[in-house]
């Protein structure tokens, strides 16, 4: 674990997390399906982490990643970033034991689950 | 001018239209994002979420601008790009990566291979805006030039290059799908000696006239300038004796015609009919015009002013 990324205070908080985009009537439609499909997506990766299932996980961190701060939720996307590149560098990196390995991404994985779970749809009462 | 159905093959806009964007990208919710972050930039928006798909949404729909994701399930990015750029069809898209990688190498192979543009995700929503835009903008521009120099300058009838090109296209088309086509060659009588007697400006205004009354056929043939006074119309689904009746028309109107500062004079043009049914199953294109060339030839030895549908045995 040393010199690897450790959690961050901030990823750990249980705050819940609303789209940067959530003042903006036009992006309702576009973050309430995000939310939504967010839910599968939990689901999805949970599954692939508990079947360690690396390829279908780093597509779904990818997705995530390339897909998050779009609809405004930045923290998911940096998360599902940290994830990513873990995987690709426990492929590259054979020196590395298997548990420590194996711990590591558990751990990225339950980061970016947790900060997926603190999203949260727009209120229905815009300010 | 009339462009007929295969035109935005030839990169040439068949009528007016929004542009088309193509997403190719695995991620439903990057799909969704585009299409609700480019709805307001009046452009018609696809999504495909494979490469294979992808491939052949292009194919048919002729998007201006493709949106390409590297990491695709199955056939990657890369692989998608090279495919498009060795089909004639597709070639000419423009095609913009979107993707997350970091790798320098990755994103000049992508300008190597062709691209135009790569934008990182997650990237800025005005930014990638801004290079649709741009990369559309060129888009057009490009066509344009494309299709100024298949015009011919004097009468904006495609010129023969253009004529060679479609006709190839269209005969193949025709092959592949067991359709009817025919090709019009027709030449305006005794032409010289308009030019002579009545000069050169008055010999460009008729040959501008011949040409107005082959644009103002059927939308979908294509009239086109095979050299000095002839000139060729490529007829798609269309039998010899639509064809015929096509020609026909065109020689009444032509002869029909008064000129301004000639009232008296009568001028009248021959016409060559020749269809794909004529050939052998090993015909090609360039036999469609010999049979033409020949009932051309047979309307003029026939004493002018004619349709004919029947080549000479020599052209034959």
């Amino acid at each position: 674990m040393e010199g690897r990324d450790r959690p961050t205070d901030s990823t750990r908080a249980k705050a819940s997390l609303r789209s940067s985009f959530s003042s903006d009537p036009e992006m309702r439609e576009l973050v309430d399906f995000f939310i939504d499909d967010l839910a599968r997506r939990v689901a999805a990766i949970s599954s692939a982490l508990d079947a360690l299932d690396r390829r279908r996980l780093r597509v779904l961190a990818h997705q995530l990643y390339g897909s998050a701060e779009g609809y405004g939720f930045r923290p998911i996307g940096e998360a599902a970033r940290i994830l990513e590149e873990e995987i690709c560098a426990n492929q590259l990196d054979d020196g590395l034991a298997e548990e420590v390995a194996l711990s590591v991404l558990r751990e990225k994985t339950e980061d970016l689950l947790t900060v997926c779970r603190r999203a949260i749809p727009t209120p229905d009462e815009l300010p | 001018m009339n462009v007929g159905a295969l035109g935005s093959s030839f990169g040439i806009d068949p009528s007016p239209r929004a542009p088309r964007v193509l997403s190719i990208d695995d991620s439903e919710l990057m799909h969704r994002l585009l299409r609700a972050r480019l709805q307001l930039e009046q452009v018609e928006i696809h999504c495909a979420s494979g490469g294979e798909e992808g491939l052949k949404m292009a194919g048919e729909m002729q998007p201006d601008v493709i949106l390409l994701d590297i990491e695709l399930d199955g056939m990657d990015g890369f692989e998608v790009l090279q495919r498009l750029k060795e089909n004639p069809r597709t070639h000419d898209i423009a095609v913009i990566f979107i993707s997350a990688t970091n790798d320098t190498m990755d994103r000049v192979r992508c300008l190597d291979l062709g691209a135009v543009d790569f934008v990182h995700k997650p990237f800025e929503i005005a930014e990638l805006k801004a290079r649709v835009r741009s990369a559309i903008r060129i888009q057009q521009l490009l066509r344009m030039l494309s299709q100024r120099a298949q015009l011919d300058g004097l009468t904006a009838l495609w010129n023969r290059a253009y004529f060679d090109q479609r006709l190839m296209a269209e005969f193949g088309e025709a092959r592949r799908h067991t359709r009817r086509m025919s090709l019009v060659l027709c030449d305006i009588d005794h032409f010289k000696t308009v030019n002579d007697r009545y000069g050169h400006p008055f010999g460009d205004e008729v040959l501008a006239h011949f040409s107005s009354i082959l644009m103002g056929g059927r939308v979908s043939d294509i009239p086109c300038r095979y050299g000095g006074e002839e000139f060729g119309v490529i007829l798609p689904n269309t039998s010899i004796a639509e064809a015929t009746e096509v020609a026909e028309r065109f020689r009444a109107a032509f002869e029909e015609h008064r000129w301004r500062r000639h009232p008296d004079l009568v001028l009248t043009a021959s016409f060559g009919v020749a269809d794909i049914g004529m050939l052998n199953i090993n015909g090609k294109s360039a036999d469609l015009v010999a049979h033409a060339d020949g009932a051309l030839y047979n309307a003029k030895r026939a004493g002018r002013n004619r349709v004919s549908s029947i080549a000479t045995p020599m052209a034959a």
